[in-house]
């Protein structure tokens, strides 16, 4: 191959050119993917220090909407939310204290003697989608309730064995089957899923519901009622 | 010059409406090859499913089989750890398959069942006891049921791959539902397959017998409904724990609703409420249930039969925490006290923000009774109760006889050398179904990890060990 003065000089600007934006590409990721902690955030920070921020808020079940990494209303209004309830100054300023209770809340299980085993708490975000798609608009123990029935099929032998098998059998849940179950949870069914699953249970041990003014499916209807929460009834 | 325009316009207005008619053909061809690969890789999903469900049915079979007939226990353990497995994995993979409609599954019953009759005979085994005479029969009859279910599985994957079976019966159609076409007759009230007419309607089971299968799913339902027809498995397990069918511990008599309203006001007013007006709102059937009622934010339950309060809570907003978990759990006990509960020891909790849930369990004479247990939810803007569940308590307490045959020493020594015990004391668990059983509890640690090892109190045998974990939001013990 033959490469003329003019050749070589071009290529020569190309490399140049290259290295400088390769250069300056480099320096700015870096600089936007300054971890999380390193300053205090507020409304309208944006960048990759805030969408971890938004990811570590829906962890511990504060909804954010999108993660989109800016700082703006529905991310004030969680961090808001999430300050008020771990006891801290509530002015939807993520600062160190802040993002140190999240973190701290958002870590990893250890052992005794301080080996990380992992978080433990892969079928919450589940169990909290089943029950925001199916029950929202239920009162706070309706929606426990719907998290109880799920639990109690984990329990019952006539059903398989774990959360994700039991929400997604076929036919079992409507908002399975028309994809309502992708739809973010909120607060509450979050909350609601934990005390599910740490085994409270306002139905007194019913593995069904239904919505009496929606549904005429016989089965349904043949199981033992125990009793009305909200809209539905809970059934054996 | 007029008729000319005229066919200009013609031209442009049929070569747009050519461009558009193509378009809209290739973008319809496009999706329609896109929907075809898609239900090809979501049929292969259940094509796999039935295929590793059929071979995982006749693993469990083929196993039950050898089980029965091994005599060396090391052998015989082998076997029923095999049926235990692909029992499990059955179970899974019969939640797999395409279903039209939602129900009890009988074959999801027998196979847990087996799962579940395996396991505990695995452990009984491999601590050199045989099984008894019952338990022979149990798992004859078990396997008596698994026989006919392969077999009629295996025929309805034969079905399948020689006539292209459908996943499901198709819904009718305009014309059927409209009554004119012939309504083809779903097989959901099947029969037994081989007109076992001992048991059931004799005539359903003919027409059942009669009838071929014309989807996966129907032959499935007949499969299902001949299991329901065989006579119940004697075997009471660990199954089916969610309900409670005899409660031991609710107190004597029955109360009407007056007296609900009057023993949930004076349940309230112990908790700081004042002048409250509970309403029932609704009834529960069940044997621990009784009367629902409602006021402003709460809802409780309170059983007819002794007249308790077995379900509290108070669903009001939560204001700023200001409290930390110990200072829950103290709130935890200042509540029971109120509520006249005594000896009563805290043994986890759970952070869950503006709420902590605390778990108390029954302590006499030194030892813990964790199956009689209650639930309290502690608010943590001010410490109220607001949660109180005591279905456990009711469900299981009663008066034991708790003698230990071996002692605490004897117990320690036949822990894991590596073990260093933190804690030690007498407790009461529960153990398959709802049995339960007096061991030595020790607390204590061995490679990095926190246990929670039993030793049974009379037997001597380690009956149960779980694993302690620090979660950042309590104890979890797994």
């Amino acid at each position: 191959m033959k490469f003329d003065l003019k050749d070589r000089n071009r290529n020569k600007l190309i490399v140049i050119l290259l290295s400088i934006s390769l250069f300056l590409g480099l320096a700015l990721t870096t600089t936007g993917q300054a971890a999380l902690g390193d300053r205090s955030l507020s409304p309208g920070s944006k960048g990759a220090e805030v969408k971890e921020l938004q990811k570590k808020l829906i962890q511990v079940g504060y909804q954010v909407g999108k993660v989109d990494g800016v700082y703006g209303k529905s991310t004030t209004a969680a961090v808001k939310r999430f300050q008020k309830s771990r006891g801290l100054k509530a002015d939807g300023i993520a600062g160190e204290k802040t993002i140190a209770e999240l973190k701290k809340l958002t870590g990893e299980s250890t052992t005794s003697a301080g080996t990380k085993v992992g978080f433990k708490n892969s079928d919450v975000q589940l169990l909290a989608r089943c029950i925001h798609a199916e029950g929202r608009g239920e009162p706070y123990i309706g929606q426990v309730a719907i998290g109880a029935c799920i639990m109690n099929r984990l329990k019952s032998s006539e059903f398989p064995n774990s959360i994700a098998a039991i929400i997604y059998q076929p036919k079992a849940f409507s908002a399975v089957d028309d994809g309502q179950i992708n739809m973010p949870p909120d607060d509450t069914a979050v909350k609601a899923a934990k005390e599910a699953m740490s085994g409270s249970d306002p139905t007194g041990g019913a593995l069904f519901y239904f919505n009496p003014a929606k549904t005429k499916n016989k089965f349904i209807w043949s199981r033992p009622q125990i009793k009305k929460i909200g809209n539905h009834i809970f059934t054996r | 010059m007029k008729e000319h325009s005229k066919i200009k316009i013609l031209t442009w207005l049929s070569i747009t409406l050519f461009l558009a008619f193509g378009i809209s053909l290739g973008w319809g061809i496009y999706e329609y090859n896109l929907l075809k690969e898609q239900k090809t890789a979501l049929d292969n999903q259940y094509k796999r499913a039935l295929n590793d469900l059929v071979a995982d049915i006749n693993e469990m079979e083929t196993s039950m089989a050898k089980a029965k007939v091994a005599n060396d226990p090391s052998l015989k353990v082998l076997y029923l750890g095999e049926i235990w497995k692909s029992s499990d994995a059955a179970v899974n993979r019969f939640s797999q398959i395409p279903a039209d409609e939602m129900g009890i599954s009988y074959v999801d019953k027998l196979v847990n069942q087996i799962a579940e009759f395996s396991k505990s005979m695995t452990q009984k085994v491999a601590s050199a006891r045989n099984m008894n005479d019952n338990e022979v029969q149990i798992f004859d009859d078990m396997h008596q049921r698994v026989i006919e279910v392969n077999r009629s599985l295996q025929n309805l994957f034969n079905l399948y791959y020689a006539e292209n079976l459908e996943w499901v019966d198709a819904p009718p159609n305009l014309l059927q539902r409209l009554g004119i076409g012939k309504l083809i007759q779903t097989v959901a009230q099947g029969g037994e397959k081989d007109g076992d007419s001992k048991q059931g309607d004799p005539q359903a089971a003919q027409q059942a017998s009669e009838q071929t299968p014309s989807s996966v799913r129907g032959g499935l339902k007949q499969l299902d409904s001949s299991l329901q027809k065989f006579p119940p498995i004697s075997y009471k397990g660990d199954l089916d724990k969610h309900f409670v069918e005899k409660p031991l511990g609710l107190p004597e008599g029955e109360i009407d609703e007056n007296k609900a309203i009057d023993i949930a006001r004076n349940f309230l007013a112990k908790l700081g409420y004042k002048d409250t007006q509970p309403q029932v709102t609704g009834l529960s059937d069940r044997p621990l249930g009784g009367f629902n009622l409602t006021y402003q934010d709460v809802y409780l339950e309170i059983s007819k039969k002794g007249g308790v309060v077995t379900y509290y809570r108070n669903q009001r907003d939560i204001d700023e925490r200001r409290l930390d978990v110990p200072r829950a759990v103290e709130k935890g006990y200042a509540a029971l006290e109120k509520l006249g509960w005594k000896n009563m020891v805290v043994t986890s909790t759970e952070d869950l923000d503006s709420y902590v849930l605390v778990e108390a369990v029954a302590q006499d004479n030194g030892i813990r009774i964790y199956t009689d247990k209650v639930r309290l939810t502690i608010a943590m803007d001010n410490g109220e109760l607001i949660g109180f569940d005591a279905n456990a308590y009711y469900a299981f307490h009663h008066d034991r006889r708790l003698n230990s045959k071996i002692t605490m020493t004897e117990a320690r020594n036949k822990l894991d050398k590596n073990f260093q015990v933190i804690e030690e004391r007498l407790a009461v668990i529960s153990k398959i179904g709802n049995e339960e059983a007096f061991c030595y509890e020790f607390r204590g640690t061995a490679y990095g990890e926190e246990y929670l090892i039993y030793i049974d109190a009379i037997e001597g045998a380690e009956v149960k060990i779980s694993r302690v974990v620090n979660t950042p939001r309590g104890k979890l013990i797994q």
